[in-house]
């Protein structure tokens, strides 16, 4: 009884703690952006994730996730070129779960031509992500991509996009499947794997461990993946106030270990509509097909929902977010949902 | 069965946006290059892409919404939508909403705080999501 109320009070304190260091950060992120003059959002929220791990029976929790991101436009007097540079933290706090966190710096470049008709753009980005629920998953992460788009008419825009993103993970990973052999002769084994740069509905997952498999001990390897990205998306203006989206997606896995190789497609249309300038309702499907290297394909959906207020530059926020994945193995399935509020201000 | 009742939904979801009397509806909408911008009026001259008719033709663009978006500059692609007072032979057209030609490239808009804070929104579909899991969806 005693030891749970200190527990309990020792774990109050270290809320109180990581809260307080990151309201000392964002007040410190308003004075850097302001010196600099910087584009700059803060974002803090509160909600409820039915299932944080992904996992075919996994627990929910509440939780609190604050993002802070600062941009500075490039060339802003040039014509024939503009840019942006940007750096972003985000951090998810789970009020019964582990947290996980992660950042992002990154570059992008336009070069507009035919009068701006059309324009190449080419972007990189470098990221790190940390995560104390599924330490299996922290990763280090590296992208660069281009694209292509064209202002086809007054109410239609279409482009072309690649990338190419190498995804060093921190954890070395022992074996337990032989039906999961990893290449040249390396030995897989680990845990689920969730989420990723540049990574949209559904993506890699991690080796898994089949029915009856036996496990493999003594053997441990590194883990790193490659990911390659097109996509082709269109954006129809109907009118001012609204605008849909339409997206196709094909994305070829590549990794140290058979059971992280993967091609997947995945496709998307969204809705947006502003009936008045303050007011935003917007909607979401998106669909992925994966087929492993490994075995065992997987296919799903989510879906979002949210409405967005606005007054000034701050955007008061309410979301929900579906999401099935069915996958041939029982242990990749899942089925999650996120309903979210949050505040987030931009200035 | 689920992914089919979310395309419902939104498909639904359009009835009311056509339901709802707009005024944009009745609206011409033209896209071209900002060609030159009066300091004094903030009204502009834009190049316009288009049909065969519009192609390179230039019109004076008065905005109702004063000042002008400041990303109305020479070279700037923009999206208009609004009338022509005087027909569409005119040289004037009187747009009612003027939007940056592109929000979604690199280099314009990644992040989609300019166009959210301009006209509403959310982030660009299909840009990169941020790094690993997370409640903000993946």
């Amino acid at each position: 009884m005693i030891l749970e109320l200190i527990s309990g009070r020792m774990k109050l304190m270290e809320k109180i703690s990581k809260i307080s260091k990151i309201m000392l950060m964002g007040i410190l992120l308003f004075h850097i952006s302001t010196a600099m003059a910087l584009e700059t959002t803060l974002e803090g929220s509160l909600g409820y994730d039915d299932n944080p791990a992904f996992s075919p029976d996994g627990d929910g929790s509440g939780f609190a996730g604050y993002r802070a991101r600062l941009n500075r436009l490039l060339f802003p007097e040039l014509a024939w070129i503009n840019g942006d540079i940007f750096v972003e933290g985000n951090y998810n706090d789970y009020f019964d779960l582990d947290d996980n966190y992660g950042g992002t710096l990154g570059l992008s470049l336009g070069f507009p031509f035919q009068e701006g008709r059309f324009q190449l753009g080419l972007f990189g980005e470098g990221a790190i992500y940390r995560d104390d629920l599924n330490p299996e998953d922290e990763r280090d992460t590296l992208l660069a991509g281009a694209g292509l788009e064209w202002l086809a008419g007054a109410q239609l825009t279409l482009g072309l996009r690649g990338s190419a993103a190498w995804l060093d993970y921190r954890e070395d990973i022992s074996g337990e499947t032989p039906d999961l052999m990893p290449e040249q002769g390396q030995v897989p084994g680990g845990g689920p794997h969730h989420g990723g740069l540049n990574r949209g509905p559904a993506g890699p997952r991690g080796p898994v461990s089949l029915p009856g498999s036996v496990p493999l001990s003594g053997h441990t390897t590194t883990r790193e993946d490659r990911r390659y990205s097109t996509e082709a998306y269109a954006a129809i203006y109907i009118s001012p106030t609204v605008q849909v989206d339409l997206i196709g997606t094909h994305v070829f896995g590549d990794s140290t270990i058979d059971a992280g190789s993967y091609d997947e497609n995945r496709g998307g249309i969204s809705l947006s509509w502003s009936p008045l300038p303050e007011w935003n309702l917007y909607g979401s499907l998106r669909v992925w097909d994966t087929d492993y290297d490994g075995g065992g394909d997987e296919s799903g959906w989510s879906g979002t929902g949210g409405i967005s207020y606005w007054w000034k530059s701050a955007e008061i926020y309410l979301r929900l977010f579906q999401e099935e994945n069915d996958s041939d193995l029982p242990e990749e399935d899942y089925e999650r949902m996120v309903s979210q509020c949050g505040l987030r201000w931009y200035f | 069965m689920r992914p089919a009742l979310v395309l419902l939904i939104l498909i639904i979801g359009l009835i009311p946006i056509w339901l709802i009397p707009s005024p944009a509806w009745g609206m011409d909408v033209l896209i071209g290059t900002v060609v030159s911008v009066d300091p004094e009026s903030g009204d502009a001259v834009v190049r316009l892409f288009g049909e065969d008719d519009e192609e390179g033709r230039e019109i004076h663009v008065a905005g109702t919404q004063k000042p002008m978006p400041g990303f109305i500059r020479p070279g700037t692609v923009v999206r208009m939508w609004g009338n022509y007072p005087q027909g569409p032979a005119s040289s004037r057209f009187d747009a009612r909403h003027i939007t940056r030609g592109s929000e979604r490239m690199p280099g314009r808009d990644p992040t989609g705080v300019r166009g959210r804070i301009r006209q509403g929104g959310r982030p660009p579909m299909g840009r990169p999501p941020g790094p690993g899991r997370g409640p903000m969806g993946r």
